[in-house]
């Protein structure tokens, strides 16, 4: 399974090959996926906007080399459950912190450990630890991820690693 | 209006009036937070579970099924674009912090004379 993705990979031959071919497909799912899009948005009009649309974003994908790989979609309901379940106590979290009267917040940087090398899953945790409670990623080096936290007494790490491993099941990665 | 209709019709009052006191949480937060990343925290969480929750709300009044999807859609594209959006300005605001404290004349060593 892929979603909108292409290769800025440059090639020197015309010859038939696997991966160019799968590069074609990928680009043409890619395309069909924008189009779909633009169909479910648009309801089924302004076409005439949408196509070239559609086509740029395939194209951006493409120059940018924006490849998602592979995906395991039967690991997707469990981190669906997870995410949504994390997703509302972190906003039952901050909502709760900004309306008691003594604003009970101790805000403090600090490096959470990345046991995943896949650049994808390193992306993928670094913007949705935003939505977790209590944690928001600036971004990673190496293996260190920077995480500001809300309050730094809380034991925020299990939940990112639980998020991490989620990710490595999702997209594919053998376990960490 | 059939009665599962008007059932749907008041079961998405409560998910309304969630998003709401989550959009305004979220407002709270931004005005009373300290900093910039504690103020992030605030807009993107309580923002996103906010939007979730009208969306949900809504689409339990909705009368076809493409406008349910039309919703849960911008509600994952919002989400999705928060995230990022919050974690590039965390990034940023973080090397503005660093480029200021080593632009920054060092402090005087402190002695105290009494």
């Amino acid at each position: 399974m892929a979603f909108p993705s292409g290769t800025s990979a440059r090639r020197t031959s015309r010859e038939y090959s696997p991966r160019r071919t799968g590069e074609g497909l990928s680009i043409i799912l890619g395309f069909f996926i924008w189009t779909a899009l633009w169909a479910l948005l648009s309801q089924n009009s302004g076409w005439v906007f949408g196509i070239p649309v559609a086509a740029l974003a395939t194209l951006a994908g493409y120059r940018l080399g924006l490849r998602s790989g592979p995906v395991r979609p039967q690991a997707l309901p469990t981190f669906l459950v997870f995410f949504l379940r994390e997703l509302f106590s972190g906003g039952v979290d901050v909502a709760r912190r900004a309306l008691h009267a003594r604003l009970p917040i101790a805000p403090a940087w600090q490096i959470f450990t990345l046991t995943s090398r896949d650049p994808r899953v390193c992306l993928m945790l670094s913007a949705l630890v935003g939505l977790l409670p209590g944690t928001l990623a600036s971004h990673h080096k190496g293996s260190e991820l920077y995480v500001h936290t809300l309050d730094q007494h809380r034991d925020w790490q299990s939940t990112v690693a639980r998020l991490e491993n989620l990710l490595s099941r999702l997209l594919g990665e053998s376990q960490p | 209006m059939s009665e599962p209709a008007v059932w749907l019709y008041w079961s998405s009052w409560p998910f309304l009036l969630g998003g709401v006191f989550f959009f305004l949480a979220g407002t709270i937060g931004l005005l009373r937070f300290p900093d910039a990343y504690s103020r992030l925290h605030a807009v993107t969480k309580a923002d996103t579970l906010g939007l979730g929750l009208l969306v949900l709300g809504l689409c339990l009044r909705s009368e076809s099924w493409q406008a349910v999807a039309q919703m849960l859609l911008v509600w994952l594209l919002v989400m999705a674009s928060g995230a990022t959006a919050c974690q590039l300005l965390a990034r940023y605001q973080r090397e503005s912090d660093t480029d200021s404290a080593v632009s920054r004349p060092r402090a005087e060593p402190f002695h105290n004379e009494r």
